[in-house]
């Protein structure tokens, strides 16, 4: 199996299979568009945005995942579940807030859509059935409504009902 | 060496594009990355989504694009008798709501439902044998409340439906 190595912007070089590698889409176009070889594939491809402790994590979840059937097609009727993600991802994102936005920036740097889609339902699952006032302190983010901007939003709300 | 000085390139490229998307340089915060907070939205059911549009400015006009998928607006009167009105809001507001001078609702932000409404003439309350002055006055004020709603937002209406919860308003239909 051909190998590309990966390399964290703290130095760590990671050997990956190519099948691997090129689960992330920004890899994958990259190497299409240089017509880069298997027998090229020995260089070095350095990731300026990603720590060595998360392209890990990033490694790990691609390799677990590598024989996933490609996803499915955006669809924005259907109802978007999050009661689905499977018992490997729920274990393998048990960690710190600050280690769960890591690896979304990095999936989303490196364009890996599974991985991003279930880190992202992972934040919606952590901010279902709080209030606004948790929300902000869990994300840590500052109120800038004014108090009648806020009850302007009350009011549309009351208005708009599940359809 | 020749692929690894292109590959550089390349990497510099994405890195520009990168750099440009986080312009704030909040990028440790994937929350700030255009599209992230979308994806992450895109998965809350309305209560949640109306929960968010209250966390703050950026955080209310991510939400509202999923709300106007998921929302309906319904007028309903609960309180005829008294006060020929609609529900919470009374004939007063409800029309000034529909004020495409003074909008106090962001109307073309609300779906109304899924078929589009090809010809309005006009609006009429049904199923009253006799009608007094006061509900005529209220069928009038309607009527040219909903004509000036679909001159202005009409493009952004597919279905309006109107439902009065007493027996004698069986419905107010459009089309």
């Amino acid at each position: 199996m051909p190998v590309v190595r990966l390399q964290s912007v703290d130095g760590e070089v990671f050997p990956v299979d190519v099948e691997i590698a090129r689960m992330s889409f920004a890899i994958r176009n990259m190497l299409d568009d240089l017509g880069v070889q298997d027998n090229d594939a020995e260089e070095v491809i350095p990731l300026p945005n990603v720590t060595g402790p998360i392209l890990r994590k990033v490694i790990e979840w691609c390799t677990h995942h590598k024989d996933d059937p490609p996803p499915p097609e955006e669809d924005d009727t259907r109802e978007k579940r999050t009661d689905d993600i499977p018992a490997w991802d729920q274990e393998f994102l048990r960690v710190d807030q600050a280690v769960l936005f890591d690896i979304i920036l990095a999936a989303n740097y490196l364009d890996i859509k599974g991985l991003l889609d279930v880190t992202c339902k992972t934040v919606a699952n952590m901010i279902k059935g709080k209030t606004p006032e948790e929300i902000r302190k869990l994300f840590n983010i500052k109120n800038d409504f004014t108090p009648a901007e806020e009850e302007q939003i009350r009011k549309e709300n009351e208005w708009c009902e599940e359809k | 060496m020749f692929i690894l000085g292109r590959i550089h390139q390349a990497l510099e490229t994405l890195q520009r594009e990168y750099d440009l998307q986080c312009a704030e340089k909040q990028w440790k915060d994937p929350l700030q990355i255009p599209g992230v907070l979308a994806r992450i939205l895109s998965y809350l059911p309305v209560s949640d989504l109306q929960n968010c549009r209250l966390v703050s400015h950026y955080w209310s006009d991510e939400s509202l694009s999923f709300l106007n998928k998921k929302c309906a607006t319904t007028l309903i009167s609960d309180d005829v008798d008294e006060d020929i009105g609609f529900g919470r809001y009374s004939t007063e507001e409800f029309i000034s709501l529909f004020d495409p001078e003074n909008p106090k609702l962001p109307f073309d932000k609300f779906n109304f439902g899924s078929s589009v409404i090809p010809e309005f003439k006009r609006l009429m309350f049904n199923d009253f044998e006799e009608k007094s002055d006061e509900l005529i006055g209220l069928e009038q004020d309607l009527d040219a409340s909903f004509s000036e709603l679909l001159r202005s937002f009409g493009n952004h209406i597919t279905e309006l439906n109107l439902t009065l919860h007493e027996p004698l308003f069986a419905a107010g239909a459009l089309g």
